[in-house]
């Protein structure tokens, strides 16, 4: 029986249509996924569920009855709660502060009557088979565990459907089976889960339904049963994704650029990794998000200290201590995070590509103006950034731009060693197939490049060679001729060792 | 599709961004002429740039401190601290100035050092330990005069405070300008310079591409430092005499020019060239209140509301 | 987990305010200044710091609330002030005078706080800033009221907000009766949650659908009233209103919050603490009152280093645990 009705719901934003004519409906007791690449309008069609965004045009009907959500909190009084992909807990609470928050059972002069609290919440953890002390504080909670929390906050507010967007982004293997238990208890003890992932195996171990958005529209609803991967693929992506690009073999005799060593850290993120980088190769590091790949990747450049191991650039013992350390070996870094760690939003293209390479156009200090205008609209051409002029604010670009910006920053500085940290993130369709086209491009020019990827179809079409962690340690190894999803899923999931 | 925003620069918003300040400077000089018209000639505009020229010095460091998103309330302290500290060891000996006042120009070069260590290394918040310092320093200086200053400023000194080229350019002034168009040739045309905006611009991103943040940062407060003990010299040329009040209304007063000049605390926007006017609008605040008989009191209360009025304006921007 | 674990867990765990802590620190210095200067301990001495302790305390309790929620309230100093005119100016030796001046000196801290507040929340404007120019327009308002006689407050007024006797006083009194007010709003209510939570993540406030505006407005009125009392008591005690009379309390209160264990930013801290630190600072006041007695010295002066060295040092303590 539906639930939840959504009819014609249209969304415009300054400049895309984030919503075109949507019409969807979820079921009582269902669990229904909701895929589709970035941009494709699930995070809006959510918002507007959750009350935080208001429809343009269309309607929402809840047990048959039309509701308006103007705001957050008439949502969760109506039974919809969030479960956020961001971290939404408060680390300096205990949980069952943190559960309770925004619900508590108040007696006279708004007092909290603690004893109330903690029975609901003990019920409710009875109810999903789980077990949590609550007095421990917030902060010392691993991902999975804050994730339940989030869960059981939801639930207080007599969520009737509760809403999850990517609860699995940071969650090793183990523990996303342990939250998948508890969705089916969800599901058991009546309540709607709207679940949005990218994983798109997960999808089909956990949900019922699943619907696809593309483009700001629903291209369709299916039951899990009756729709393979590759259909599903499809339709999200509209195209066919065997367009491989051809294997690469001109850097295998090539001198080794970058070499590791036993590489441990102080938190146990990495227990002991070794592998070597050869010029003009792309070797991407692939596994579930988490498991270590951040940290080796900042650790060469130089954002993250190790405990043990060493490194070798070009053969000689290197020590990375920082940032400065890495640009003047030679090594540039395309953070996950464009906006806030790989841009200055509000200052120029120009401002932004020309600040790691100062130093290469100056006398006493003082920058050579002309010839740093040169170099900027150089790297402009070269890297097909769409501008009007090089003194934009680098805000107004586009996602798929701005990443060339970031890249642009480097080149200058005629880098040996790219670091790739989700290269194509947050960037649409048609100008990811850019940015792989000029990652081979620099490799074919010599330039030694690696990706971390949590992408399984990027890291299955786009390098030479594949490694997987887990849980700090490289559990697999291919070259991409070789790899197979399954074996790579395998290796992710800590069951070969290498 | 790539959805592209054509950026088209408004003239009309660019040049009020950026120059805004200086309609408002042209307003407030203007109210200046019609209210006291004898004095709204050259030999009075230039005697109002002479009177200004300690205070625009010491702003031009704290529109640096500001930009990286900081705040330094100790520049009060210095200033006293600096003047007091040079008219007792100069005792009126007039070929004791130029050595004193190098040596209090590594004063302040230290003090603003100290600032900036503590904000770095230590990472306590730059308005804690501006405070702070500005807390110590004055504790400082009290217990070096106990109470009761002396001392006299010999000639060579008033020359710098009071002194004017072919008797109508004040020698603070042409300090004044110069140190500014200095800086502000720092800041837009070298490599510190580019690297001090891109943290203010965003600090974690200008550190991922290779800025050393701690050093930029150690540097700005440093220059804070150091131009307030410049300002000090001007001050206590100009003055004449001791005065244990000299410093006292300059860090506020500072951050004041500074926003009003269109500085802002995020975003890396503004710079030394509003803070001039800033620096103007301020002192002709003063004089102007001060004419119309409302003393310290108005120009508190006016200075509060202008600044309000105008981060609240520039944050609306933003919105 | 058994006893003796919750028990450690609760007191040093790094995200519990540390409040004990600063009192093991308080204890600590109690200790030392009475080997120094034995003259600490007299009872005359003592509930002459408990007395000097009121004001700072009472300003400190809404400070103390604005800085948990992750703002900060520089215009405190200038309002006591105002206030002392406010009171000074109106009152008059009938009852109903001093009773309606009394309710329109706390109207006006109400009125601060909200405008505090106000200015925070709907303009965007830094807290730092909001509150530095309302002092600068409080201030100025004060210099307007101010008088050299000083104005008046009634005996009958003066009388009844300073009697003591030995240890006990009304002031403290009056100080301890809001701790239990505030007590019971921190740590009982809803209230009192909300304002952890806006300290320590507003995003995750607005997200549980509580509106975030109305939590930092409260802090900001619940500062000005608490202000307003302490201008109140102020004029009470010196029988006159002063335009300068609330300038010290700015920092002071800051730095007791902060040295109590209440960070700058927020979320996490709590009353143990603040007051602790409100101890730690009036007997380093009471303290170097004593010693440059002792020793022939101007305390005035070393008053403002100490008072800035002690704050740096509290920051750069806490830093480090954190």
């Amino acid at each position: 029986m539906i639930l939840l009705e959504c009819k014609d719901i249209t969304k415009f934003f300054p400049g895309v249509t984030a919503l075109n004519h949507v019409s969807i409906s979820f079921n009582r007791a269902e669990i229904h996924a909701l895929v589709g690449e970035n941009g494709a309008g699930k995070s809006t069609l959510i918002k507007i569920i959750a009350g935080k965004y208001r429809p343009d045009t269309g309607e929402i009907y809840l047990k048959g009855k039309k509701v308006q959500m103007t705001e957050p909190r008439k949502a969760i009084e109506q039974g919809i709660s969030t479960v956020f992909q961001e971290y939404n807990l408060l680390p300096h609470l205990r949980i069952i502060e943190n559960i309770i928050l925004g619900n508590e059972p108040v007696g006279k002069k708004d007092r909290i009557d603690w004893q109330k609290a903690r029975a609901i919440c003990i019920q409710l953890m009875e109810n999903l088979q789980i077990n949590i002390d609550l007095d421990l504080y917030a902060g010392d909670l691993g991902a999975a565990e804050a994730k339940m929390v989030e869960i059981l906050k939801a639930l207080v507010s007599k969520a009737e459907i509760i809403i999850m967007d990517e609860p699995t982004a940071a969650l090793p293997e183990k523990e996303v089976e342990a939250l998948f238990r508890l969705i089916y208890n969800l599901k058991a003890s009546g309540v709607t889960v709207i679940y949005i992932s990218h994983r798109i195996n997960e999808i089909f171990s956990i949900a019922d339904r699943v619907s696809v958005l593309k483009d700001g529209k629903i291209v369709g609803t299916f039951l899990v049963n009756t729709i393979n991967q590759d259909e599903l693929i499809r339709l999200m992506v509209g195209r066919e994704i065997s367009s491989t690009f051809p294997y690469r073999h001109n850097f295998q005799d090539n001198p080794v650029v970058l070499s590791l060593r036993n590489i441990e850290d102080q938190r146990r993120h990495l227990k002991g990794i070794s592998f070597d980088l050869r010029q003009g190769e792309i070797l991407a590091i692939g596994g579930m998000t988490g498991n270590g790949q951040r940290e080796i990747i900042r650790f060469l450049f130089g954002s993250y200290p190790i405990s043990k191991g060493e490194v070798y650039y070009e053969g000689k013992k290197v020590s990375i201590r920082s940032p400065r350390d890495a640009l003047h070996l030679g090594i540039g870094f395309i953070p996950d995070d464009r906006r806030n760690e790989g841009l200055a939003v509000t200052q120029s293209v120009r401002k932004n590509i020309a600040l790691p390479s100062l130093h290469l156009r100056q006398s006493i200090g003082f920058i050579h103006r002309r010839k740093e205008k040169e170099i900027v609209e150089k790297m402009v051409s070269t890297l097909n950034i769409l501008v009007p002029m090089i003194s934009t604010p680098v805000q107004n670009l586009s996602g798929g731009n701005q990443q060339r910006v970031v890249i642009a920053k480097w080149l200058p500085l005629k880098p040996k060693v790219l670091l790739f940290h989700e290269p194509t993130l947050g960037v649409d369709v048609g100008a990811k197939m850019g940015i792989y086209q000029l990652m081979r491009q620099f490799a074919d020019e010599g330039v030694a490049i690696l990706m971390v990827t949590s992408d399984m179809i990027e890291l299955l079409r786009i390098p030479d060679r594949i490694l997987v962690f887990f849980e700090g340690k490289i559990t697999g190894e291919f070259f991409r001729q070789n790899a197979t999803e399954e074996e790579i899923m395998f290796a992710a999931s800590g069951q070969k060792e290498v | 599709m790539s959805e592209i925003k054509i950026y088209k620069p408004n003239q009309l918003s660019y040049f009020m961004k950026n120059f805004g300040v200086y309609i408002g400077l042209i307003i407030l000089l203007s109210i200046s002429g019609i209210l006291s018209p004898q004095s709204f000639n050259p030999v009075g505009l230039l005697n109002v740039a002479k009177q200004t020229a300690g205070l625009g010095i010491v702003a031009i460091g704290q529109t640096m401190v500001i930009l990286t998103g900081g705040i330094d309330l100790s520049v009060g302290s210095i200033i006293t601290f600096i003047h007091v500290f040079s008219i007792g060891t100069i005792l009126g000996n007039a070929q004791l100035v130029l050595p004193v006042s190098l040596f209090c120009l590594l004063l302040g070069l230290v003090f603003g050092f100290l600032n900036g260590l503590g904000i770095t290394k230590a990472r306590i918040s730059p308005f804690v330990m501006t405070l702070c310092m500005d807390f110590i320093l004055r504790g400082l200086y009290l217990i070096y005069t106990k109470g009761q200053p002396r001392g006299i400023v010999p000639n060579n000194l008033r020359f710098i405070g009071r002194g004017r080229i072919l008797n109508i350019v004040p020698v603070a002034f042409l300090i004044w300008i110069g140190i500014a168009f200095l800086f502000i040739l720092v800041l837009y045309r070298t490599t510190w310079g580019a690297r001090l905006y891109a943290v203010a611009a965003n600090s974690r991103t200008a550190q991922l591409s290779g800025v050393k943040n701690d050093t930029i940062l150690m540097s700005v407060y440093a220059l804070s430092g150091l131009l307030s003990a410049v300002a000090a010299l001007v001050l206590t040329g100009d003055i004449g005499a001791v005065s244990l009040g000299l410093g006292r209304d300059y860090s506020l007063d500072s951050v004041a020019a500074t926003v009003i000049g269109g500085t802002s605390f995020v975003g890396g926007i503004g710079g030394v060239e509003g803070t001039i006017a800033g620096a103007y609008i301020i002192k002709l605040l003063t004089s102007l209140l001060q004419k119309i008989n409302i003393s310290n009191t108005g120009k508190l209360i006016i200075q509060g509301f202008l600044i309000l009025f105008i981060v609240g304006a520039y944050s609306r921007k933003k919105n | 987990m058994n006893k003796l674990y919750s028990f450690w867990y609760q007191i040093f765990h790094p995200n519990r305010h540390s409040s004990s802590f600063i009192w093991l620190v308080l204890f600590g210095l109690v200790i030392i200044v009475v080997a120094i200067v034995p003259e600490f301990i007299q009872i005359s001495n003592l509930s002459n710091v408990l007395i000097q302790m009121v004001p700072l305390g009472l300003v400190s309790l809404g400070q103390g609330l604005v800085i948990l929620g992750g703002g900060i309230d520089l215009s405190v100093g200038s309002q006591i002030s105002l206030v002392t005119l406010i009171a000074a100016n109106t009152m008059t030796d009938s009852p109903i005078i001093i009773i309606l001046s009394l309710l329109l000196c706390l109207g006006a801290g109400v009125g601060f706080g909200t405008l505090n507040g106000l200015l925070v929340q709907k303009m965007s404007i830094p807290p730092l800033i909001v509150t530095l120019c309302t002092s600068f327009i409080f201030q100025g308002l004060a210099y307007t009221l101010h008088k050299t006689t000083g104005g008046y407050i009634p005996s009958s007024f003066q009388i009844a907000l300073t009697r003591s006797w030995g240890l006990f006083s009304i002031p403290f009194l009056l100080f301890l009766g809001f701790v239990g007010i505030e007590f019971y709003l921190l740590y009982r209510t809803r209230f009192g949650r909300y304002i952890y939570a806006l300290g320590g993540n507003e995003e995750v406030l607005a997200n549980a659908g509580i509106s975030v505006g109305r939590i930092k407005v409260s802090t900001y009125v619940i500062a000005g009233l608490m202000a307003a009392m302490t201008g109140l008591y102020l004029a009470a005690r010196v029988k006159s209103g002063g335009a300068l009379y609330g300038v010290p309390f700015t920092l002071n209160s800051v730095t007791a919050v902060v040295v109590g264990g209440t960070p700058l930013s927020g979320g996490v801290g709590g009353l143990g603490g603040t007051i602790a630190g409100v101890a730690i600072v009036s007997m380093l006041n009471n303290v170097l009152n004593l010693i440059s007695f002792r020793f022939n010295l101007q305390s005035s002066f070393y008053k403002e280093i100490l008072t800035g060295l002690v704050l740096v040092i509290a920051m750069i303590f806490y830093r480090k645990r954190s």
